[in-house]
């Protein structure tokens, strides 16, 4: 197992990003608007979902980023928030696309990179949570901290 | 709503977002209870012994350890036969200068002849504590 190596949780633009979507859905919530491409594209509940959605992403994928416990569990977490926000983005991209068309380019744009980068995060902690798996299989840990002392 | 309703997507695109979102939400929660229903299979802590390339480090300190331990006992003993040595050789030193410090009270002896010299040698010939 030579070359395990989990992949940093800490990178700015995921961190970004997560700390900008609970800011967006507060924000929604306050001022008690939504985008009209949402509002067009999606049925009420989901709307409601999706606003949610966005706390509970950015909320979810921060507190797994900064996860003081089990590095599995806040993967995990991580895991969970990072899918569920490349679905809230794609729903939005697609929702741009539709209501907007070809006027919401670089919106659309934008925001699908967040899915594409979102997906992606969620592929490499997948690998990293097999990766861990199966060294936790290997290294016994009991004998590891009596080997310490 | 503050916003006047607008008017609706067609049909097709409510559902098939509709789908996206139950099935990306569906999948989050799934992520989130596979790793805790797996939670037996990830033993190790996070914070001190997992972080980055910590595990990489893990396996060939372990090695390492058992390395270093095994050349700790072989350095141990090695330590144990010097120091018994050691103590050989003073008790030889000691015994010479008591030898060495006779012959010469023999030798400076005011009344010192040849042959109280050659007596004093040959006792100290017969001392057995030289016979190690």
């Amino acid at each position: 197992m030579g070359n395990l190596r989990i992949r940093s949780r800490h990178q700015p633009y995921e961190i970004a990003v997560l700390a900008a979507a609970p800011f967006c859905g507060v924000l929604l919530i306050i001022l008690d608007v939504r985008p009209m491409s949402v509002q067009t594209s999606m049925p009420e509940p989901i709307q409601v979902a999706w606003e949610l959605g966005l706390i509970a992403v950015g909320v979810g994928g921060l507190l797994g980023v900064l996860w003081p416990g089990r590095l599995s569990t806040g993967l995990g977490l991580e895991l969970a928030s990072v899918v569920v926000l490349g679905t809230i983005t794609g729903m939005y991209a697609v929702a741009l696309v539709v209501v907007s068309g070809r006027s919401a380019v670089v919106a659309t744009s934008f925001v699908l990179a967040v899915t594409v980068g979102s997906l992606w995060r969620a592929a490499q902690i997948t690998i990293d949570l097999r990766r861990l798996a199966r060294a936790c299989e290997i290294v016994p840990y009991e004998p590891l901290q009596a080997g310490v002392t | 709503m503050n916003t006047a309703p607008a008017p609706a997507a067609p049909h097709w695109v409510q559902v098939a977002l509709s789908v996206l979102g139950i099935l990306g939400g569906g999948t989050g929660l799934a992520a989130i209870a596979t790793v805790v229903v797996q939670r037996g299979k990830f033993k190790a802590d996070a914070a001190d012994t997992l972080t980055e390339a910590a595990l990489t480090l893990v396996q060939p300190l372990q090695t390492r350890i058992t390395q270093l331990e095994v050349e700790a006992l072989g350095a141990r003993s090695e330590l144990g036969t010097l120091r018994e040595q050691v103590n050989q050789l003073q008790f030889v030193v000691r015994v010479l200068t008591r030898t060495l410090d006779r012959w010469r009270a023999a030798i400076r002896a005011p009344d010192a002849t040849l042959r109280k010299v050659r007596a004093t040698v040959a006792e100290s010939d017969r001392i057995p504590e030289m016979d190690r």
